[in-house]
């Protein structure tokens, strides 16, 4: 079991009238609304708790892509990745980005990954996403061509990794005659791949094919399970039973003294996540030929306008006491068999007191409890690499 | 009285096509606009005096385009695959909206296969002075409200259009419509170099309170096209066949009777 700490950097400062004022937090949101010198502290303060998952013992965190919008404020998760690769020594950073179809060359990222991997001694996890909806407005990329440029991207990236080069690339999307990236990962094939997604079928059936980690967000406990059932399914057609390991579930999470206190302290910050900042129209993250017919989009539509009590009663979060969480999990554990548990500490406006004081209550009261969830430990996280004076 | 109306489907350059048509005379091939095909009032007032045909674009309705729709050209030479098909050496083109935008890259390639061009509130152009609003940001309801002239039959069509079966066309129409024109945003930037090829007489049509493709759209082509004339339709917005099939049909009529040429005159 690992347990990895994701962070989204929201911009907790939307002024009091943006419900009334503003239609949306993406793609339109002025970015008046944005300011630079908050924006500074902000970021700092946002590393300062990535840093602190650290020496909380955490398994990794998660960085995250999101573009033009105050829902969060890392366009480029591998920058955020790149002040964190020197300040931090043993925890894993995962990037819960990059949306390769927003991207003009899926090989820009082949090599910053690698850089990064490279950088950190082999702590990189390379997430691929292909960006939510918005993203397509933000970019003016075809949002008709999202799955194609994804999977095709995916596959020049992970062969830009694994086979020695120079070779040649004519693909439909991506034409490149000398493929042939400096420097090359230092995991070996190449450092692990999730695919963190929202439903999709045909990234599900990616995650299958290629037996790697999917990590469901935002949902309701009922319909997560219904779809990690479906994987599994899907998985066993192909001949194989899938591991915990590639069963992951990111999910907002707080503790408190008591249910109550829980649902109070958070209770604004949550809702500020999924009433305010993740606002906008459906034209907006449903673009045309986004989501092909066969696959229902959810995500955080299920979550817009439910109160903070339903959003913890469906489990689309986990609020409470620290015996409520940790039975919480266990149950979905029970249900889902996820082995990466993938926790949004920080979430909408929580400010940082409240946020430290989640992440330690966290570690010292359930990460123990989890880590004995699917039996024996993990084993021991990257021990930290020689670093030259 | 009009003419009867003919609904077929056939099989052109191994693409299923459904396609209308009504009327005798001239042929004239209608290019219908983003949001698919229908058959309105104003077609049945032209095929009293040609034969009108108009096809829906393989990718909007239930059938896709053999080779598949990528680029707006595809369905360039899908139509010149038509014309072949039917045996059209030459036609009056009419197109509307995104079909407007088709119809000129058609005529830029092969306006010797064309007797006659008309544009009505036509894409394919783009004027930093007078941008156009993003379609793909608005939704169905919104889209037409901006479409329409008259709010009442802006609401009417949104009745007509609240079907379960409706709505799930237009969403593949949709993203057919933004597999063309999602970006560069319904326009081709090399059309104003090429449209000097135009040399056939063109009408210019447009709803003059078009709030989707404003009339100064119709003005750059005129000022591009070698041989074009401008209409503006009173009190109509982006859909003149549809808001006002009357004088729709009587601008196009009587353009046609103007300048076709011998062989395109209508009955």
């Amino acid at each position: 079991m690992e347990f990895h700490c994701f962070h989204l950097m929201p911009w907790p400062y939307l002024p009091p009238d943006f419900d009334a004022r503003y239609s949306s937090a993406w793609v339109t949101c002025p970015n008046a609304l944005y300011d630079p010198e908050r924006g500074h502290a902000l970021y700092h303060r946002y590393l300062d708790e990535l840093e602190l998952a650290e020496r909380l013992g955490f398994d990794g965190v998660c960085v995250n892509e999101h573009h033009q919008t105050a829902y969060g404020l890392m366009p480029a998760p591998n920058v955020i990745a790149a002040t964190l690769a020197r300040r931090t020594q043993r925890i894993k950073i995962a990037l819960m980005g990059n949306a390769i179809p927003l991207r003009d060359h899926p090989l820009r990222i082949a090599e910053e990954v690698a850089m990064l991997d490279v950088i950190t001694g082999g702590r990189i996890i390379s997430g691929f996403v292909r960006g939510i909806g918005c993203e397509y407005h933000s970019f003016g990329v075809n949002p008709t061509w999202s799955r194609e440029r994804f999977e095709e991207g995916i596959d020049l990236i992970v062969r830009a990794w694994t086979e020695p080069g120079p070779w040649s690339h004519w693909g439909k999307h991506y034409r490149v005659r000398y493929v042939n990236p400096w420097p090359r990962p230092l995991q070996q094939p190449h450092p692990p791949v999730w695919l963190p997604g929202t439903g999709s079928i045909e990234t599900i059936e990616t995650a299958v094919a290629r037996r790697w980690p999917y990590v469901r967000t935002y949902d309701t406990i009922d319909d997560i399970a219904v779809m990690y059932d479906d994987l599994r399914e899907r998985a066993r057609r192909q001949g194989y039973e899938p591991s915990p390991d590639q069963i992951g579930w990111m999910v907002p999470i707080y503790v408190a003294d008591t249910d109550a206190k829980a649902i109070a302290e958070a209770g604004p910050h949550v809702e500020y996540l999924f009433h305010w900042l993740s606002k906008r129209p459906a034209e907006f993250s449903q673009p045309p030929g986004y989501v092909t017919p066969r696959s229902t989009r959810r995500g955080l539509e299920v979550a817009r306008s439910r109160s903070v009590a339903e959003l913890n009663a469906r489990g689309i979060v986990v609020f409470g006491s620290p015996e409520t969480v940790r039975q919480r999990l266990a149950e979905a554990h029970r249900r889902l068999g996820y082995g990466k548990l993938v926790g949004l500490l920080q979430f909408g406006s929580l400010p940082h007191e409240q946020t430290v004081a989640n992440m330690t209550a966290f570690a010292e009261e359930i990460l123990p409890f989890v880590r004995a969830l699917d039996g024996p430990p993990a084993p021991a996280a990257t021990a930290p690499r020689e670093v030259p004076a | 009285m009009s003419a009867p109306v003919h609904e077929e489907r056939r099989i052109v350059a191994g693409t299923r096509l459904r396609l209308w048509s009504a009327g005798t005379g001239p042929p004239l091939l209608y290019l219908h606009g983003a949001n698919g095909a229908h058959w309105l009032p104003g077609h049945d007032l032209l095929a009293a005096h040609c034969r009108v045909l108009l096809p829906e674009h393989p990718g909007w309705g239930e059938d896709d385009l053999a080779g598949g729709l990528e680029e707006l050209a595809d369905l360039v030479y899908f139509y010149l695959d038509l014309l072949d098909a039917l045996d059209l050496a030459q036609v009056h083109l009419v197109g509307h909206s995104l079909g407007g935008w088709l119809a000129a890259e058609i005529a830029v390639g092969q306006a010797h296969r064309l007797w006659t061009l008309t544009l009505v509130d036509a894409a394919g152009l783009w004027l930093n002075e007078a941008p156009l609003p993003d379609l793909f940001a608005l939704s169905p309801a919104e889209a037409t409200r901006l479409a329409t002239f008259n709010p009442a039959a802006a609401e009417a069509a949104l009745a007509a259009a609240a079907t379960p079966a409706a709505q799930a066309a237009q969403q593949r129409a949709r993203a057919a419509f933004a597999r063309v024109a999602w970006n560069p945003y319904l326009h081709n930037p090399r059309l104003p170099t090429r449209l000097h090829r135009v040399r056939v007489p063109t009408l210019l049509l447009w709803g003059a309170a078009d709030r989707v493709i404003p009339p100064a759209y119709a003005d750059a082509y005129a000022r591009w096209l070698p041989d074009a004339r401008v209409v503006l339709l009173p009190e109509c917005g982006h859909s003149p066949p549809r808001e006002q099939p009357t004088a729709f049909a009587r601008a196009v009529l009587e353009f046609l009777r103007q300048h076709a040429p011998a062989a395109g005159r209508l009955a």
